[in-house]
């Protein structure tokens, strides 16, 4: 099967559902916006942004992307078809899962990604801020796909543990919303203690966004470090709960 | 009508705790769930002394009013949340040919019980306030959860008109405004977040009372407008309603 196809449809009906989509998206867009407005509002109290365009640029790859990636990524998807005993389903096909739930989904998600940047520019306009030097576009472009490699990898050790014990728990939502609170995607990792840069929440949030900002990564030695380690941890966890897995027949 | 209540609690209950694990899971995550974003919220306020008007006293105050009203709502009421996919698939009919009224079964039609998690970490909130300010949270938490299930069934009762259901998370959109001060939002945003997504009307409505009570013809003015809307649009809706067999 040619995965091509499988981008082909996935992009159809997402034309064919644009309405839909675009409306599902506006609490999304509204999330963002409330963002901002709780930033300004820190920035013009407790100064962490040079100047509002610096703050604007942070927020939207924090809530215009990132988040975007983080509210429920691939690896609960693969979770919700292993507990519902549709993986089956997949296993007797001629295509890779795997490989086939990531472009599905990453199609999907770059459809949410365009309308939300879209409708992230208006909002910018209506903030009159210029909008956004060649070289932070550059630097997104680089560490933007590594911070959601390190998200799914990080998820994904919480996801199969929960298939562990055969429930789906909650557990990898708290996990991935601690990211989103303290790991500098609500506000500025800036405002909150310095030991939250120690937590792996933060190199997918804060620490990308201060990347693009100033093009320096802090604790990159500690983002090898847990990368290694999620890594083996999602080779060694995954393995066992693939020993285990029963089909739903 | 109380006989009915207990009854609906009960199959609920016997229906979670057929995957137990799973229920205690929910149960742990939502209370974690609140406890961080709350905390987060708090913290901010807390480091900055409270967000302009509204001392960090304030925000601990709107937060527990808050989510006394969202455990009302979304716990006891659960209902009001699969009004609009019961009119679209037809499933309103049962609704209407059972005893008592259908606004009492819309309610209370489905009790959720994993929201133990978040009366956890209600009675932690409350622990946080002043004494002296429980009987005020715990008054108008209840007026506020009047306003919440209001403003959502209103607009689950859309579907009676267009026939499909709202792509807009509402519910998203008011939770949203009532988790941030509206001291950070612009005058536009204000309005769309005390009247038209009314979630800081929910949390900070009581709060502005408290400043200055002559907002209390505003809170109390709204919920009246509320009721009122509902009942013409409900009705007005039954009227159009087709049912399954239709």
């Amino acid at each position: 099967m040619s995965y091509f196809y499988v981008v082909k449809k996935t992009f159809e009906s997402k034309i064919f559902y644009f309405k839909e989509m675009f409306l599902d998206n506006i609490s999304l867009v509204f999330s963002g916006l409330f963002a901002i407005f709780i930033g300004i509002y820190l920035n013009n109290v407790n100064p962490v942004f040079s100047s509002l365009n610096e703050l604007l640029i942070y927020y939207f790859f924090g809530n215009g992307i990132l988040n975007l990636f983080q509210r429920g990524n691939v690896v609960r998807e693969i979770e919700r078809d292993v507990i519902n005993g549709n993986l089956n389903v997949h296993f007797v096909k001629p295509y890779d899962f795997i490989v086939f739930k990531l472009v599905k989904y990453y199609t999907h998600k770059l459809f949410k990604v365009i309308i939300n940047i879209s409708i992230f520019f208006i909002l910018i306009n209506m903030f009159q801020a210029t909008f956004m030097p060649l070289d932070m576009v550059l630097r997104a472009i680089l560490i933007i796909p590594a911070a959601i490699i390190f998200m799914i990898l990080n998820t994904s050790v919480f996801c199969f543990l929960s298939l562990m014990i055969e429930k789906i728990g909650r557990l990898h939502q708290t996990y991935g919303m601690l990211g989103y609170f303290i790991g500098g995607g609500l506000v500025s990792a800036k405002y909150f203690p310095n030991f939250i840069k120690f937590l792996p929440q933060y190199f997918y949030f804060g620490a990308p966004l201060e990347y693009i900002l100033n093009g320096v990564f802090e604790n990159f030695g500690l983002f090898i470090i847990y990368t290694i380690i999620l890594i083996v941890l999602n080779l060694v966890v995954r393995k066992i709960v693939y020993s285990r897995l029963e089909t739903n027949g | 009508m109380a006989n009915y209540f207990l009854k609906y609690c009960e199959i609920n209950l016997k229906r979670m705790v057929e995957f137990r694990l799973n229920f205690l899971f929910d149960i742990i995550t939502m209370f974690l769930v609140n406890l961080l974003f709350y905390g987060s919220i708090l913290y901010l306020a807390y480091s900055n002394n409270g967000f302009g008007e509204f001392s960090f006293n304030d925000i601990i105050m709107s937060v527990t009013i808050m989510q006394l009203a969202f455990i009302v709502g979304i716990g006891f009421f659960r209902g009001m949340d699969t009004l609009q996919s019961s009119i679209i698939t037809g499933e309103f009919d049962k609704i209407l040919v059972r005893p008592i009224n259908s606004y009492f079964h819309i309610l209370i039609s489905e009790v959720n019980l994993k929201i133990i998690g978040e009366i956890v970490s209600l009675i932690i909130l409350l622990f946080l306030n002043n004494p002296i300010n429980i009987p005020f949270i715990l008054v108008f938490g209840i007026f506020s959860a009047v306003i919440f299930n209001l403003s959502l069934l209103l607009f689950q009762c859309i579907p009676f008109f267009t026939d499909m259901n709202n792509e807009i998370d509402f519910f998203d959109l008011v939770l949203g405004f009532s988790n941030y001060p509206p001291s950070i939002f612009n005058s536009f945003m204000k309005f769309l977040g005390f009247f038209i997504f009314p979630g800081l009307m929910i949390s900070f409505g009581p709060i502005m009372i408290l400043k200055n009570p002559s907002f209390a013809y505003v809170y109390f003015g709204f919920i009246a407008i509320l009721i009122t809307a509902f009942v013409i649009v409900f009705n007005l809706g039954l009227k159009r309603y087709r049912s399954a067999g239709y």
